[in-house]
């Protein structure tokens, strides 16, 4: 056997030893975060599905991620204000909104709904809510900073900004903002809804009409190297065993891998080319 | 044609080390230096290196 044909298992063996010896000095849990109590942990978790955005116009840091319990969070940063939105997966959320010493909070759980602000909390039930409860809403929420300055901010949002799915997200939270001032609801304008390019798909920023190709790839090395994780720890390390954690692992992202080719690739779509409209030199 | 056929068995040699190679820099790297960057880069590495290792060896006198 010569040495070129040798290169290949070299290499295999390579990986296999160096992963293993990378996976014995890190933290298993490294990647995800303790898990609370009542929430449940889905198997494979997103250990790094981040959006991130900055706003053109006011300079407002975004970010959206998925929790390794299937929640969503938003945070965003802008000037003097701070929002933090998690969306559970079962319906439930926490939204809080800071603007200088100014905290409003709202959570809600299954039918009950508790919005604070200022050491007052109203206990709102949403089967329940009437006429009382939205006028106790409206003393709690009147000349909120933390409300007028996100609002403030939503109005200066660039229109890149407003039609990503971040910019979605702020608008949810107003609208939620306007239910509970007792405001009519005012429907998103068509302008802003959130459009996809391909090359924005391909690019790894289609977050909002489903995950791109380069997040399901991050999603499933990230589980893949969880799973890895606890399958080296569960076995003693003398145990061969664990080189079979490490092949197992391997398989998984080479088959991550060329999904991730696959669906990378670059559309190729013919137009119909407008002759009539083309001003063609005779 | 002999190169034709050298660079397409280094491309493909190196997109299949690329796989683990890109899984490990990503769950290696910094949260916020994750990003679409990180395969591709380590596509272009990858790729570089079989070449390099590849390379036909000089003749002695």
């Amino acid at each position: 056997m010569n040495v070129r044909r040798a290169l290949p298992l070299c290499l295999a063996g390579l990986f296999l030893a160096a992963n293993a010896a990378i996976a014995a000095d890190r933290d298993p849990c490294r990647q995800m975060p303790t898990p609370q109590a009542g929430v449940p942990q889905s198997r494979y978790a997103w250990g790094g599905a981040v959006t991130h955005l900055i706003d053109d116009n006011t300079g407002t840091a975004m970010r959206l991620r998925r929790l390794p319990s299937g929640a969503l969070e938003v945070d965003i940063d802008g000037d003097r204000l701070e929002v933090r939105k998690t969306l559970h997966a079962n319906g439930d959320f926490d939204l809080a909104i800071r603007a200088d010493d100014d905290l409003f909070a709202v959570a809600r759980r299954g039918e009950h709904v508790r919005v604070s602000r200022r050491n007052r909390t109203v206990d709102l039930g949403t089967e329940t809510l009437g006429e009382a409860d939205l006028d106790q809403l409206q003393q709690l929420l009147a000349g909120s900073g933390a409300v007028r300055r996100f609002r403030a901010m939503r109005s200066m949002l660039a229109a890149t900004t407003r039609r990503t799915g971040l910019g979605v997200a702020v608008d949810m939270i107003d609208m939620l903002i306007g239910v509970l001032k007792g405001e009519a609801p005012t429907p998103i304008p068509a302008t802003t809804a959130p459009t996809v390019s391909a090359m924005s798909y391909v690019d790894g920023e289609a977050e909002f009409n489903g995950p791109s190709c380069y997040a399901v790839w991050e999603a499933e090395v990230i589980a893949a190297w969880n799973d890895y994780a606890e399958c080296v720890y569960s076995f003693p390390w003398y145990s061969p065993l664990r080189e079979v954690c490490a092949f197992a692992w391997v398989i998984r992202v080479e088959s991550a891998w060329f999904r991730l080719i696959g669906c990378s690739s670059i559309p190729i779509k013919v137009e119909a080319f407008d002759v009539e409209s083309e001003d063609i030199r005779r | 044609m002999w190169k034709a056929k050298t660079f397409a068995v280094n491309v493909l040699v190196g997109l299949v080390l690329a796989g683990p190679l890109a899984a490990l820099a990503l769950v290696a790297l910094p949260e916020q230096w994750r990003g679409p960057a990180v395969p591709w880069t380590v596509v272009a590495l990858a790729v570089a290196l079989v070449a390099l290792v590849r390379r036909p060896k000089r003749q002695s006198d």
